[in-house]
């Protein structure tokens, strides 16, 4: 599979975003965007052929409210592109990943539908449909 | 070690928390750690332990409020 993205939950996208783009040489790809369906906002930046998608929670009860609590300002996931989630969501449970989070639309990524799945060796990996 | 006794182990590594702290009637509510994700770690680690696998259909299909609930996927 192929790489999208690294996630990486921030406290702050204004902070964070600075913090890439002045020391370490990101540039911002888009504005930020609100997830209403996650509540959290989501600005992508990309630096050479490596992309990361700043995540920052915009609720108490938003998707990630609770993993910065635990993990803290760190990156939590890796985005792999798929052709089908749903033929790649039957590969992935026969290799005993669990689906967390169902495909859903993601306005960030143009309303292209992710899902998230996880496994105890490698913890969560998100697939992002990219229908050719 | 019986299945019960074996999830409670696994919670108690998952949640952070005693194992003589928890119970089957245990619930979410009780537990800080207790969320979303520990819910699938729970699972994962007990597929493994267990040595089945649970679809993603099912885990929809049981709403787990409670350490007991997670016995409800093993049936």
């Amino acid at each position: 599979m192929t790489v999208h993205h690294i996630g990486y939950l921030v406290k702050s996208i204004d902070r964070a975003s600075v913090k890439f783009f002045g020391e370490l040489g990101y540039r911002n790809e888009g504005t930020t965007v609100y997830d209403e369906f996650r509540k959290i906002n989501i600005l992508f930046m990309v630096n050479g052929d490596y992309r990361i998608e700043l995540i920052e929670s915009a609720a108490d009860d938003s998707m990630t409210g609770g993993l910065i609590k635990k993990l803290g300002v760190s990156p939590y996931h890796i985005c792999y592109q798929v052709d089908s989630i749903e033929e790649a969501k039957v590969e992935l449970e026969k290799q005993g990943y669990i689906m967390t989070a169902a495909p859903e639309a993601a306005p960030a990524l143009d309303g292209r539908r992710v899902a998230f799945f996880y496994h105890r060796d490698i913890g969560l990996i998100e697939l992002l449909e990219v229908k050719q | 070690m019986t299945r019960e006794e074996k999830l409670i182990d696994i919670c108690a590594e998952v949640l952070m928390v005693e194992p003589q702290k928890l119970s089957l009637d245990t619930t979410r509510d009780e537990v800080d750690t207790f969320d979303s994700l520990a819910i699938v770690m729970i699972v994962s680690e007990l597929c493994d332990a267990l040595q089945i696998t649970v679809r993603s259909e099912k885990m929809e299909m049981v709403e787990i409020e409670k350490i007991a609930d997670f016995l409800k996927l093993l049936d």
